[in-house]
């Protein structure tokens, strides 16, 4: 063998040794857990009506390189506000995976007009994602409705008060 | 001397109805200003801030429509005052039936009216932001 041949067999090992031995492969290696959840394309709920059921399309993608098991799916809302999805509960989730949920979100009768939180919470085997979402209460009593009355009642008693107290000086 | 005193009430007269004029149209103008600005910050964010600036309007046009008020009841009853005295020296000097007392009355109901109206769109500029809220 010549010394070139040599030189060039040992630039090839040393090659295929850095890149077997090398950072980025051993990373690749290296078990990884991931979930996403997010809206489904073309789906989105930022307004809801109360005491109606308001569906909403989901999905959970495994972003890892490893299948993720017995995934829950539950919600933290307000109070008296009935969350459904559909299925509730994914047995396994292979990489890459992507799982459509059917969201129903049924916000109570007494519901205020204002901005509300929802947590859609995905829970697996050792992992566990929220998604935070708001949502706006439409066509119910507002809060502020009744402290707009309630301020125009004093201005208006106040403004009789004044009438009949310097009125009558 | 009297002619003094008949050019002094009839100046104070002129006065009062620049003021009261003035009190009146500022008060609207302000209200509807208010009506405006509020129900776009209600119509908007929904933060802190845009409570923080929609109370202080509400405080504004609550002064406001009070001074207001007082003005104009002090300017109803400065302008009673004031046509009183002109009809006793009409009365003295035989001429107070070109005169007609009721207008005293009349005087009243047109200022009962303006601030009718002071405290109607008062009260619009306070109520509907919190509708539209």
């Amino acid at each position: 063998m010549s010394s070139r041949s040599r030189v060039v067999w040992f630039l090839f090992t040393v090659a295929v040794v850095a890149g077997l031995f090398s950072p980025s492969y051993a990373v690749a290696q290296t078990e990884r857990k991931d979930l996403v959840i997010r809206f489904s394309s073309g789906s989105y709920l930022d307004r809801v009506e109360p005491d109606k059921d308001n569906p909403l399309y989901l999905e959970i993608e495994n972003l890892g390189n490893r299948a993720i098991t017995n995934i829950r799916l539950l919600a933290d809302a307000p109070e008296g506000w009935l969350v459904e999805f559909n299925p509730v509960t994914i047995d396994n989730l292979a990489p890459g995976s992507v799982v459509a949920i059917d969201v129903n979100v049924k916000p109570s009768r007494a519901a205020t007009k204002r901005d509300n939180r929802i947590n859609f919470i995905a829970e697996g085997d050792g992992i566990r994602r929220v998604m935070t979402i708001w949502v706006r209460v439409e066509n119910g009593p507002s809060v502020w409705l009744w402290v707009g009355l309630a301020i125009a009642v004093a201005v208006i008693a106040g403004f009789v008060f004044i009438f009949l107290r310097i009125g009558r000086q | 001397m009297i002619e003094r005193v008949h050019e002094h009430i009839i100046s104070e007269l002129n006065a009062n109805t620049r003021t009261d004029t003035i009190f009146v149209l500022t008060a609207i103008i302000l209200n509807l200003v208010s009506l405006g600005v509020n129900s776009g910050v209600a119509s908007g964010d929904r933060d802190t801030t845009a409570t923080i600036v929609m109370f202080t309007f509400v405080a504004l046009i609550i002064v406001v429509n009070f001074v207001v008020e007082v003005g104009l009841i002090r300017g109803r009853q400065m302008r009673k005052k004031l046509l009183s005295g002109l009809l006793k020296m009409y009365k003295d000097q035989g001429v107070e039936g070109y005169y007609d007392a009721s207008l005293l009355g009349d005087y009243r109901t047109r200022y009962n009216l303006f601030m009718l109206v002071v405290l109607f769109t008062g009260v619009v500029a306070i109520v509907i932001p919190f509708v539209i809220r």
